[in-house]
């Protein structure tokens, strides 16, 4: 808060708009806030110089490695890994109750553990699946987050399980394809808990944009045998992200602070405009349909959303939210499929133009500038995506997207000017 | 719940010492009993890089013929048990979904399962060579005619025990790497027919 504020509430008080009591709550309120964002750059600042001490430290060893012969080089990196588990100890034994030691020594000794086997091995010059390596620091580092109740390390945590899943790939087939699944869960888990606690810190915020992000990316995995189970699928998960924004505590965040929000907006719309080409319905392959897995998680995944959509709107099937059942929809268009696939793109489509005509409509009444434009945006994609579906001309395709343009301009000016007519 | 945090701090620390030792114990393990094989890698140069301390190479004859390609699928973590050939090459002989008991073998994925041929493709795990103390300033292609024309015959010779496997020198037409790249000055370079 700026000082000229504070030295504006005695005069605030002196011609009788605020009171005495009021005049020292706020003073009490925003010198708490300031300590709270001076504690906020103490713990960002202490843990960027542990991780810049540590990288320090192994550049200055790996100047000299060379002359080093391969035991004494063994016991550095054994060392580092002796004195990082020494710090989490010492943290336990004497700053527990410490945010920033927790965070600090939990960090270090992830990030120690994980450079210790490559380090390692690399120092023997054994060599290794870098699957199987993943695989191993998660193992051995995942536990971290709950010992030291780190949520920094929580973050890190899921970015490897990304790498690891990315290295696997989405063929991966038998039982390891679950493992990156198996290792998610319980940082989601641990997300959850930090939820619980009256005050929401930054790291958890971070951790809720990490979550969704990363099952995104990693949901293929279980459903990519079937396409049209994929589909509902993606759109389940799309929906519950967007529905999970409207419950508590992320209600109360604003728009652009709302991880499952955002996640959840973009999820869904990439989506539909995907199904909205004419070459994503074919025919049923019913033979890749009926797989136990992929069934139960796409049955799991709209059980959930339709769980969250009553819980959250009051409502079993259309809310005046559009994105709140695009899983409904979807699901309608995988079942139209089995009778023509027309009619799917041609659901879709039409789903689409009642999207971006709702988003347009409320945008203009509520002069909101941000649901008027992601509208726009929809109705622009729509246009320009029917292009790749039909044999048009370049010139053809030149005046529209000219025309689209024009459009997008004049609808801004026009609400624009509305706005400053109504102020 | 603070002892509860140190006893599972205890049981980490224990298994992250356990997990790195064991490296220290496979590297001696290979050293003291494995056994000394030669396999055939593929092509690389050195040329535009750095001073390199450690070569990353990777197994040629990645593609395998086996007796039933029902068995496997694209994505799996299979065993590739070696044999020699008669010039003492190893060369891939099998596939096996369970650790061999015994034998020449060494973990890795499978790729592709082609039934039209019988056969599986494999990515074998990148190996390392860690290049022993020397005294060369860079490196260069060397002028020889096979390898000009891709015939040079790329070798590892290494260390395998029970699926671990530590590469102890590389050879290019029979000459040790250093040699066959390194260049000490202008006047050193390969100059062969």
């Amino acid at each position: 808060m700026s000082k000229s504020f504070l030295n504006d509430l005695s005069e605030l008080r002196d011609v009788g708009i605020i009171d005495e009591q009021t005049e020292q709550r706020i003073r009490v309120y925003y010198a708490e806030k300031g300590n709270e964002s001076s504690d906020r750059q103490k713990l960002i600042l202490s843990i960027l110089g542990a991780v810049l001490i540590a990288l320090g430290f192994i550049l200055i060893v790996s100047y000299n490695w060379e002359l080093l012969s391969q035991h004494v080089r063994a016991g550095i990196i054994l060392g580092m890994l002796g004195f990082a588990q020494a710090f989490c100890a010492f943290t336990l034994w004497k700053y527990s109750d410490s945010v920033l030691w927790r965070e600090s020594a939990g960090a270090v000794l992830f990030l120690v553990a994980g450079a210790t086997l490559p380090l390692l091995s690399s120092i023997y010059n054994i060599s290794g699946n870098p699957i199987d390596f993943l695989l191993l620091w998660l193992l051995l580092g995942l536990p971290i987050v709950f010992i030291m109740n780190s949520t920094v390390t929580a973050i890190v945590s899921i970015g490897v399980i990304t790498v690891y899943f990315a290295q696997m790939g989405y063929n991966t087939t038998g039982v390891e394809k679950y493992y990156p699944w198996l290792l998610l869960i319980p940082v989601v888990v641990y997300g959850y808990q930090q939820l619980k606690h009256p005050s929401i810190t930054m790291f958890t915020r971070i951790l809720h944009w990490f979550i969704p992000v990363a099952v995104l990316i990693m949901l293929g995995s279980l459903v990519s045998e079937s396409d049209e189970l994929a589909k509902i699928s993606y759109a389940a998960v799309g929906s519950i992200f967007y529905l999970i924004a409207f419950n508590q505590p992320f209600s109360s965040a604003g728009r652009l602070d709302n991880p499952y929000r955002i996640t959840g907006l973009i999820a869904s719309t990439v989506l539909l405009i995907i199904l909205s080409f004419h070459s994503g319905w074919g025919d049923v392959d019913f033979q890749k349909l009926w797989q136990p897995i992929p069934v139960l998680v796409t049955a799991l995944l709209f059980l959930f959303a339709e769980f969250l959509l009553i819980r959250t709107r009051k409502s079993v099937l259309l809310s005046s939210d559009p994105f709140d059942y695009v899983f409904i929809v979807v699901t309608v268009a995988v079942l139209l499929q089995w009778l023509n696939p027309l009619l799917s793109f041609i659901w879709i489509n039409l789903f689409l133009v009642f999207l971006a005509w709702k988003m347009i409509s409320e945008g203009a009444k509520k002069l909101d500038f941000g649901t008027l434009n992601f509208g726009l945006l929809i109705a622009v994609i729509l246009i320009i995506s029917r292009f790749f579906d039909g044999n048009f001309s370049s010139l053809t395709r030149g005046l529209v997207f000219i025309a689209l343009g024009i459009g997008f301009i004049a609808a801004n000016l026009y609400f624009l000017k509305r706005k400053k007519a109504g102020q | 719940m603070k002892k509860m945090a140190f006893g599972a701090l205890i049981l980490l620390v224990a298994a992250q010492w356990y997990f790195a030792m064991d490296i220290v114990r496979s590297h001696q393990q290979i050293h003291r009993y494995g056994v000394e094989v030669t396999f055939r890698i593929n092509p690389f140069w050195l040329q535009g890089t750095h001073q390199n301390d450690v070569i990353l190479v990777t197994l040629a004859h990645n593609q395998i013929t086996v007796s039933d390609t029902g068995l496997f699928e694209s994505g799996m973590s299979v065993f590739v048990r070696f044999e020699p050939d008669e010039s003492g090459i190893l060369v891939p002989i099998d596939v096996a979904k369970k650790r061999p008991e015994y034998g020449l073998y060494l973990k890795t994925k499978l790729t592709y399962v082609d039934t039209g041929t019988s056969s599986v493709t494999v990515t074998f795990p990148q190996l390392s060579y860690v290049l022993p103390k020397h005294d060369v300033e860079f490196w260069d292609i060397p002028i020889t005619e096979p390898f000009l024309e891709g015939q040079s015959v790329f070798l590892a010779e290494a260390k395998l025990f029970k699926g671990d496997v530590v590469i102890t020198n590389i050879t290019i037409d029979g000459i040790p790497v250093i040699e066959y790249f390194g260049v000490k000055d202008e006047t050193d370079r390969l100059y062969r027919k």
